[in-house]
Formats: structure tokens, sequence, C-alpha cells
């Protein structure tokens, strides 16, 4: 008798259809360019590949998932004050069952949708969106991540980074565990200024969003007059396909 | 009993709870997060059923090398608090100390301690399936130890091997010029093929 786990690890699960792309660096001369997934992914294509640069620029789509989506007004979001104890409930919780090459925008929306789903609990993302000249430094292989943030009565804020971490952690310490430079980020600024080329001398910029934010994009769309006021079901479940395993813990 | 004595001091078989039918799981979580810019995580799966046992660990780190992978007899995984020497990473033997002596390499042939040594898996995005039985487990692990310096213990004959909260270290990375050369390594091991990358304790799951 095989477990589901054992079956579906037999299983290829990341297929190889063409992932979305957000945005392309071109480098100057000489240096790689960067292609920036909407997952969050980057890819280091050589200076002299310049139709493949062609073809991912080709790529590049507008985020148009909500479009035709109703948001209601919900004018001021305010995370759900949380105890310790139920903090550390809360992360015991979390689905652990995640797919190979799972997405962390997939992951953090679908634990938090679980979350509030269950308890209600209301808890927003934090978003940590890196440089290119941090990028290109470290080879990193994403341009941004993003994890849950749940707030305690105490008022303090914990990042439940489940994939990376095994207890809910300060923010400070889940940036500085990615962020290798330890130094601080950027907080005050427009996505729409980051996503333009941003200041090259930072290593990082974060963000800190109601739970509804599933990508950096929806930041840039806030900005745009078009902020997440609710959970958008269909993309929930989207990401629940893609980020784990069926059958699994919710 | 076999092992090296001193080695075994704080890691006692006797803390072990013996396998039973059921699935043993763990995420894989970065250990020496910093090494390199895809961070690596993973996950490893202990599926036993009466005497079959089969063993599944994937791990997704983006290194074209060899990755050593065990199950460990302690129950702790290392951090960067158990960096003794404070070079900034936790190195074989710093990670060793804290959990402590293999009772699984999980190399090409699991049946045996000392069968299929060395040959571990490699490549990013590793994928590792091995089946093996529990009784001829048990009895390797119960044989003599005839070889006390290679961080590979027995039990004393009658304890069964158990999977519960105990650890799974893998390592391996690509060399990077920032690692130092304090870094310790398994035997004459490059240091950055003995580097820990993940580390998880497994759990008795109700699937």
């Amino acid at each position: 008798m095989k477990s589901f786990l054992v079956v579906a690890l037999l299983v290829l699960t990341n297929a190889a259809s063409a992932e979305s792309v957000h945005s392309v660096v071109r480098g100057n001369v000489g240096e790689d360019h960067l292609v920036k997934f909407h997952s969050g992914a980057v890819k280091f294509i050589a200076h002299h590949e310049k139709e493949k640069l062609l073809n991912y620029e080709a790529r590049i789509e507008a985020q148009d998932e909500d479009k035709n989506f109703n948001f209601l007004i919900e004018e001021n979001f305010e995370p759900t004050r949380v105890s310790d104890a139920q903090i550390k409930t809360i992360f015991q919780n979390f689905n652990p069952y995640m797919k190979r090459k799972s997405e962390c925008s997939d992951r953090a929306h679908v634990w938090a949708w679980d979350e509030f789903n269950r308890n209600g609990t209301k808890s927003e993302k934090a978003f940590l969106m890196l440089t290119d000249t941090y990028i290109k430094r470290h080879r990193y292989k994403w341009w941004f991540h993003v994890a849950p943030m749940f707030t305690t009565t105490s008022g303090q804020k914990k990042v439940m980074d489940y994939q990376f971490f095994d207890r809910p952690v300060s923010f400070t310490e889940w940036k500085d565990s990615l962020v290798f430079s330890k130094r601080e980020c950027v907080t005050d600024f427009r996505f729409i200024d980051y996503n333009a080329g941003a200041d090259q001398t930072q290593d990082c910029y974060v963000k800190f969003e109601p739970m509804y934010y599933y990508v950096p994009a929806d930041i840039g769309a806030r900005e745009n007059g078009m902020p997440r006021t609710n959970w958008n079901l269909s993309q929930v479940n989207s990401s629940r396909a893609r980020a784990f395993f069926k059958g699994s813990a919710q | 009993m076999g092992g090296n004595d001193s080695q075994n001091e704080e890691f006692n078989e006797r803390a072990i709870t013996e396998a039973s039918n059921g699935t043993y799981y763990t995420v894989l979580r970065p250990v020496n997060i910093q090494a390199n810019g895809f961070i690596p995580y993973g996950m490893a799966n202990f599926s036993l059923q009466d005497d079959y046992l089969q063993v599944n660990v994937s791990l997704d780190d983006d290194q074209a090398v060899t990755h050593r992978q065990a199950l460990h007899l302690g129950s702790r995984c290392p951090t960067l608090d158990d960096d003794t020497n404070r070079d900034g990473f936790v190195d074989y033997d710093e990670a060793l100390k804290v959990v402590g002596p293999a009772i699984m390499p999980l190399d090409s042939d699991i049946n045996s301690q000392i069968s299929g040594a060395e040959q571990f898996p490699s490549g990013r995005g590793m994928t590792y399936y091995k089946q093996a039985t529990l009784s001829k487990i048990n009895a390797d692990l119960w044989l003599k130890d005839e070889d006390s310096s290679d961080d590979v213990t027995k039990f004393s004959n009658g304890k069964g091997i158990g999977f519960e909260n105990r650890v799974i270290l893998v390592h391996g990375t690509t060399h990077q010029n920032f690692f130092p050369s304090s870094l310790a390594s398994y035997k004459n091991e490059a240091a950055h093929l003995s580097l820990p990358i993940v580390c998880g304790i497994l759990q008795k799951i109700g699937l």
C-alpha cells in the first residue's frame, strides 16, 4: 500500500509550462540580463543570448487576473491580534505537504486563507523585494519572497515562513536570513518605482500588506487605485492546486 | 554496544521509539541559508508497512553536487547558535555534535550501513527513492561496529531502529569563494560537499 505522498512524489509535479514574465532587466555591456517571473523566480540570461532575451521580453504581459473582480471597499485593514500560544498553534496548523518547486506566493496565500477560513484570523503578508544589484551579487534565484505575517496581542509581528523556518520568527530575523548583508530594507517607496529600477545602492525593499495581496504586482495595482479588499477564492484554489498535494491538510 | 561510546554519550539509542507501521514525514529546511543564492529546501518521507520500508527524499537546491545524507540518532537540527568557532557557518563537525551519529546513511543501499556506502544521490533538484526491509536494517544495526571513525553507529542487540523525532541531515553545495578555510569536513572530503544544507525532524503523520 502506498500513501498518497509516495505516489505524489513519484509523479513529476513541475510541469514544463511557460512561466509568466514580470519584467526583464537588461544588463550593462558584458553583464547578464535578469528575467523576473511573476512567481518571484529569477533567471540569468548570458549577455550574448540576444534571441533568448527578446523571447522573454515578448512574453511580458500585464497582470490581468483580477481585471473583472469586483472589489469591496474596506478602507482600513486591521490584523487580528493573537496570543503567543495561538501563534504557535497557527504555525503548527500550516499545511506542510508542499509540492516540489512550489512558489512562495502560492504557499503564503493558502496558509493565510486556511487560517482565516478556520478561525477568522486576519493576517498580513510580508513582501521582501531584492534589488538587481543584490540579485546579481549573490546569483539570487528570486526577486521577491513573501510569507504570512501575524500580529500578537502585544503588537509584535511574527513572520510564518513554514518552508524555511521551523517556528514563527520576527521580521528582522526573517529578513536577515534572506538578505545576506543584513542591511535594512527600504520601506517608504512605491512599488511602481521599485519596478522601474529602484535604488540600486540598496539591497532590499519591503512592504507589509493585508492577507489578500498575492504578488507584488497587487501592490502596484493598489497604487493605481485598485486595492485588494477581499479574497479571490478562485486564486486561492489555484494556489492550493499548484503548491500543495491534493487531499493534504487544510 | 557498537559505535564510539564517547560519541554516543549524549545520543542514546534508549531514547528511540522503535519504528511502527505508518508514515513519517518532515519538511527539510535550510541550514547555512546564506551558502548560496538558491535557498535549498526539500522533504523526507519514510513509509513503513510491516517489514517493508520506503524512503523518499527530495531536494530543490540548484546545485549540481553529490548530497551526503543520513538519518541521525539526534533529535535537533543545527542552527547558527551551534557555530562554535563563529566563522558564520555550521560545518560538518559542528553539525554532528548536534545531530549525533548516523544510524541510516541514505545511500544506494539502506538495508546495510556499509553496503552502498558513500554512494549518495547528486544533482540539482535531487530525488531519492529506496526500499528496504526492516528486519534486514535491524539485523545490520545489531552487528559489531567495524569502523568507529565513520560517524555511523550501531545499536545494542534487540533495540530496533526508530524514525520518530530523528533528524534527517543533507549536505553538499557548490564551492563559494567566501567560504572560510575553517570549515571542517568529513574525512578528506571538500568542505563545501560536507557543508550541511537542509535538515528536518521526522514526525509520524496521520495519513
